[in-house]
């Protein structure tokens, strides 16, 4: 995957275009998996540790 | 602000899935509108509004270390926060970041464009500098994705409803804020208009 979009000038020079747009699918995927990590841990961990919390210390 | 954001990112990213129409004065228009809203909500902030309750404290820190502890099972209180929680804070400092260094970059690469005030002149910069420009523009752009869609989510989950009616309205009841807030390090007058009193939250009268 690249990271940068490059072209070759008139000059035979490599000229820098911009970010590379492959890139995209990483950002979103990134923010789906913020998401879904979130919503699993306030579904599933948040609720069993305030289950332990609400029970009285032992001793 | 938030129409013009997602103004820019479908004038910006439609046509790169392939999805062809005239998106360049959309886009430089779209452009122009969130640059004065950023422009009017630094001057609001700054002026009237209090910039340091948006500032990192190292009280915001030992909070978030609490509460990270207490996710984790451990029994300890967790202070309730000033007007706002440090992750509000630092997506705030996150997306005012990314707004800006898209804005800085677009209106530089307005020069590049034909508009009613003058004539494009693509020779403004550097080819190497222009590229850069190019690639800040677009790396912020892409970033602004992740955080306008994680901004979404946290404004739909059921626990945060009172939060986006508050960012839409601009109110929060009274008995929000003494739930949720902690009055010694958000002070409120009794007319404060950010905190409404309602009859159902237990609080004073409007």
């Amino acid at each position: 995957m690249e990271l940068l979009r490059t072209d070759v000038s008139p000059w035979g020079q490599e000229v820098l275009l911009g970010i590379s747009w492959d890139l995209l699918p990483v950002f979103v995927g990134a923010g789906a998996l913020l998401i879904v990590v979130h919503a699993l841990y306030k579904a599933f961990w948040e609720p069993a540790v305030r289950h332990r919390l609400d029970r009285p210390p032992r001793g | 602000m938030a129409a013009s954001v997602l103004a820019l990112l479908a004038t910006g990213f439609l046509p790169i899935l392939g999805v062809r129409f005239a998106w360049v004065t959309m886009h430089w228009i779209a452009g122009l509108v969130l640059s004065a809203a950023v422009l009017f909500h630094i001057v609001r902030a700054l002026i009237w509004l209090e910039p340091s309750s948006m500032m990192v404290w190292p009280s915001d820190l030992r909070g978030a270390w609490r509460a990270t502890l207490r996710a984790l099972g451990r029994r300890t209180e967790v202070p309730r926060p000033g007007k706002y929680l440090l992750l509000q804070k630092l997506y705030h400092h996150a997306i005012a970041l990314v707004l800006l260094a898209t804005i800085a970059t677009g209106l530089v690469m307005m020069v590049k464009v034909d508009t009613p005030f003058w004539s494009r002149d693509p020779y403004w910069l550097s080819d190497s500098t222009w590229g850069v420009i190019y690639v800040l523009h677009g790396l912020a752009a892409l970033v602004s994705i992740t955080l306008i869609m994680l901004h979404v989510y946290f404004a739909f989950r059921p626990e945060k409803l009172w939060l986006t009616r508050s960012m839409v309205l601009g109110w929060i009841t009274r008995g929000e804020y003494a739930e949720q807030h902690d009055p010694a390090r958000w002070q409120v007058a009794d007319r404060e208009p950010a905190v409404r009193g309602r009859a159902e939250s237990g609080g004073l009268g409007d």
